[in-house]
């Protein structure tokens, strides 16, 4: 798949699967990789990584009973936006795709 | 650039290597601050597939390689500045003025010079390294894997730092030699003028040290900073080497005082000292970061078991 629109689409799932709820970085990681097993981890940390730096979503740290304590990631109204604009962007693609009767 | 001096080694064994590793790419490319934070998730997120049960193998095929992390990363960061380059570019820099300095300006202006610049290197990212490797801790391995005595110095250090002595006392002792037997040495030996044949002695030992040289900043970009110091003492040696071998191939031998020579090969020496004293310099820092880690690491593990104890 062409890499730019491969990135949207990730993009857009990662912001779709926080707006459902905070989620810790490593299960947000971890779930997507479910859906997505070819694309590495590693490229998931650095998606959501750029979403925090764009201010798409903010994080906080939250304590955990045993170990250190995690960083959690929440969508913020910046990030609901731009979800709804790929949203938009994408449905308007697979319209596009059906018309074209691909 | 990607295949070969800067490549990852192929098998990671433990975290920590992973991490620091990682930690060593990344601090070409990103702000201090922000390897910090990226390393930190990073160790999160590898303990508890660690505590799965994950081998490393898997965890590497998993979240790809330090190297192919930084790719991402990098990709990700339209706004993280090439660093590396920037850093390529300053030792062109350097590296050019020192060889224009070599051939045009007066005696020992590019000595200072590159010394100057390896210090200077040394105090920005040293510490940045040292930081890394203490916080996510690939120094015990270094360590202990490779070393003698009880794990207390790896054995390329050991080498290095051997080696480098006997290979300029053996060149003083030439110089010397040549000084005091200055009135009756040949004019020629064999073909060659006697200056440059022993020009040309001294050269083997230069390209010795130049070896050693390479392999210490070969160790310390892949390995562990703690071989910078051995980098700092290989190029005072080199230096050295190479100043005394250009007096002897410039100057008409049997024209010299003895007395000039001596003088001369004094300052070469002096060359030396200043390496060896930057080097214990680093030395001292590194410790100092260590020792400090140390500190804290008791600290916190002390901390952690009074909680259980809780």
């Amino acid at each position: 798949m062409d890499a730019q629109l491969k990135k949207g689409i990730l993009e857009m799932c990662i912001l779709y699967y926080i707006e459902k709820g905070t989620m810790y970085g490593y299960d947000i990681i971890q779930n997507m990789h479910n859906y997505f097993p070819e694309v590495s981890e590693s490229t998931f940390y650095a998606i959501l990584r750029r979403l925090h730096k764009e201010g798409a979503a903010t994080t906080f740290k939250g304590e955990v009973s045993k170990g250190p304590s995690r960083i959690y990631y929440k969508i913020t109204e910046e990030g609901r936006t731009q979800l709804e604009q790929l949203r938009t962007d994408w449905k308007d693609l697979q319209n596009i795709i059906t018309e074209m009767g691909i | 650039m990607k295949q070969n001096l800067f490549q990852e080694k192929t098998a990671i064994t433990s975290k920590s290597e992973y991490l620091s590793a990682l930690g060593r790419r990344l601090t070409w490319h990103f702000p201090f601050p922000q390897v910090l934070e990226i390393l930190a998730d990073y160790q999160e997120y590898l303990s508890i597939d660690h505590e799965q049960g994950a081998t490393m193998e898997t965890i590497v095929a998993q979240w790809g390689s330090p190297a192919s992390v930084a790719d991402k990363l990098l990709e990700e960061s339209p706004e993280a500045k090439p660093r590396f380059y920037k850093h390529l570019a300053f030792w062109l820099c350097v590296f050019l003025v020192a060889l224009y300095s070599y051939f045009y300006v007066t005696y020992g202006a590019y000595i200072f010079l590159v010394i100057n610049s390896f210090s200077l290197f040394g105090f920005f990212h040293l510490g940045k390294l040292a930081n890394i490797e203490a916080k996510f801790a690939a120094r015990d391995k270094v360590r202990k894997e490779n070393s003698i005595f009880k794990g207390a110095i790896p054995r390329p250090l050991l080498i290095i730092h051997c080696a480098l002595p006997v290979f300029v006392l053996l060149v003083e002792r030439l110089a010397r030699y040549v000084i005091k037997h200055v009135d009756v040495l040949p004019k020629h030996i064999g073909p060659l003028q006697t200056g440059y044949a022993i020009g040309y002695i001294s050269c083997l030992f230069q390209i010795l040290v130049l070896l050693l040289l390479i392999w210490a900043i070969f160790m310390t970009i892949r390995t562990s900073v703690h071989y910078f110091p051995a980098a700092v003492h290989a190029l005072g040696a080199l230096l050295f080497i190479m100043e005394t071998r250009g007096i002897f191939s410039s100057m008409d031998l049997s024209a010299a005082t003895g007395d000039t020579l001596l003088y001369i090969c004094a300052q070469c020496l002096a060359i030396y000292g200043l390496g060896i004293a930057l080097a214990f310099f680093f030395q001292m820092l590194l410790s100092m970061y260590a020792s400090k880690d140390d500190a804290k690491n008791q600290s916190t593990q002390g901390q952690s078991s009074s909680q259980d104890n809780v």
